[in-house]
């Protein structure tokens, strides 16, 4: 006896769970792959929540996750709910999806369909900018703020005739200040050290050599014999040029008389 | 004297120069195929004020062909055995050494800026689609034209529209673009497959690469022509210069 009516309470909980364990979901990330973003919110349709052969008509509900009315009003527009912080608004209205005719990938990939497949599947929340106090007004949301949806569904009375659950909240992004972004390079990349190090001491070696050079060739010849030199310079310029391989032997004394007119 | 026992000395300071001057003149062509910039990434690096990446060049344009000259006028030199030759040689050729250091260094310092940093992403956040400075046109024709050749969006991708404040934020909503038009991929005249797939961010109707890899791939290719061929070219450069002033010093 008792067994019976734990199986039947079992069983009732489960059709419960299964009837009303729906909530609105975020679209697929490889259908909507930036999502959310600071204003909008893509919303996969409600696809056999409820299924019925009459003419039924789904109202997305947007609410802010701080409001504290949750009352469902068909005459809810955003402006008079201030965006959905007082209580729920209409974003959306569209005839209940068929179950039997779900979205399929094929669709989504054909350039022909993707459209139509695209409004069949997707409800942008925020997706109109130019409403004025029309219902249902869709404006963009705020950004970081978190917001709860719901869908209700209504028959041609209009009635209510199933609700879902409402939705964990769901955070806007935060548009982060560009002016923000920090442009320190951080580390140095190894092959600008090496190559500014390296650099460095080898122009620094190269330099005193050549200090070393010329500094050398100026004291070196002031000692020995600049006098001869002196004497030959005017007179023996000339031929010497003429016969120049056979002073060829001697081309460094004609290169030390010129290294010390520069120093005269 | 002592020539005779350094003529294998001049021999090599010959041989040296000789690859100095090629070398000089490959610098020279590289550096004006970076300068001349096939890759056209000049308007990012200009509107920052660091394009000291190009200034490098310029730098190494002169240097190549001061190589080049200083090449041939070095194996003049040797072959001369003049002293007051080499000591000029010498000179000359310590000062477009410093030159080619200061371009190399400059290059690769300016290239980790752009490289290793978000400055891309902050100037296109700030300047595309600005259209009232010449810098935010420059910029806007720039990212424009880079998208829709590379069939790429922002710098990291899309994201970076929706995740930052900009100026095309201020300009554009997110229901009408939440990214640029010019993210949406296109068909062969450049018409948009799909307007609302490229709006709600699904793949095949929107370019989701970022186009950060082109830009480095570019400044990247400028600088190590510029920075690490003319390290090659300095390290030689120096063997033979060290060879030329022992041969200063024994002649």
């Amino acid at each position: 006896m008792g067994g019976f009516q734990y199986l039947l309470l079992f069983a009732w909980l489960l059709q419960k769970n299964l009837a009303v364990a729906v909530v609105p979901l975020l679209a697929s990330s490889n259908i909507c792959k930036f999502n959310p973003t600071q204003t909008t919110i893509a919303l996969e349709k409600p696809y056999c929540f409820y299924v019925s052969p009459n003419a039924v008509t789904v109202y997305l509900y947007v609410v802010m996750n701080n409001a504290t009315n949750l009352t469902l009003d068909q005459t809810n527009t955003l402006t008079s709910t201030e965006g959905g912080s007082k209580a729920p608004y209409v974003a959306a209205m569209f005839s209940n999806p068929n179950c039997m005719d779900t979205p399929t990938i094929s669709q989504i990939y054909d350039f022909s369909q993707v459209q139509t497949t695209l409004n069949k599947y997707v409800v942008r929340v925020g997706n109109d900018e130019n409403c004025f106090n029309v219902n249902p007004c869709n404006k963009a949301l705020k950004s970081n703020v978190a917001y709860r949806f719901i869908y209700v569904f209504y028959n041609s009375t209009p009635a209510i005739v199933f609700q879902s659950e409402w939705s964990p909240p769901i955070y806007t992004k935060q548009g982060k200040d560009s002016g923000s972004i920090d442009t320190w390079p951080g580390r140095r990349s190894g092959g600008m050290i090496v190559l500014t190090s390296i650099l460095s001491v080898l122009t620094f070696f190269v330099l005193a050599g050549l200090v070393a050079a010329i500094i050398t060739s100026i004291m070196a010849p002031s000692t020995n014999t600049e006098t001869r030199r002196h004497e030959t310079r005017t007179s023996h310029t000339v031929p010497q040029k003429t016969d120049e391989v056979a002073e060829y032997a001697t081309a460094s004394s004609i290169s030390e008389r010129y290294s010390s007119n520069l120093q005269a | 004297m002592a020539e005779k026992g350094s003529s294998g000395l001049v021999v090599f300071i010959v041989f040296g120069n000789a690859i100095i001057l090629l070398c000089g003149l490959a610098l020279f062509a590289e550096t004006i195929w970076a300068t001349t910039d096939p890759y056209y990434v000049y308007p990012v690096l200009g509107v920052t004020g660091k394009d000291d990446v190009f200034a490098g060049g310029w730098i190494g344009i002169f240097c190549g062909f001061s190589f080049f000259l200083l090449g041939t006028y070095g194996i003049m030199a040797a072959v001369k055995g003049s002293r007051t030759m080499l000591t000029v040689y010498l000179v000359l050729m310590m000062i477009v050494y410093i030159f080619e250091s200061a371009s190399c260094i400059t290059s690769f310092t300016h290239r980790d800026y752009m490289v290793n940093s978000n400055v891309i992403k902050k100037q296109m956040l700030q300047y595309y689609s600005a259209n009232d400075t010449a810098q935010g046109r420059e910029i806007t024709f720039f990212w424009n034209r880079l998208m829709l050749e590379r069939s790429c969006c922002g710098v990291d991708g899309p994201v970076d529209w929706v995740s930052y404040t900009s100026v095309f934020r201020q300009s554009h909503t997110e229901s009408e673009a939440p990214w640029p038009f010019w993210c949406c991929a296109r068909d062969s005249n450049f018409q948009i497959l799909n307007e609302a797939a490229c709006r709600v961010g699904l793949p095949p109707y929107i370019n989701d690469q970022g186009c950060f890899d082109h830009i480095g791939h570019a400044i990247d290719s400028y600088t190590w022509g510029i920075s690490w061929f003319g390290f090659a070219i300095l390290m030689w450069t120096m063997l033979v210069m060290f060879a030329t002033m022992y041969h200063y010093f024994t002649m």
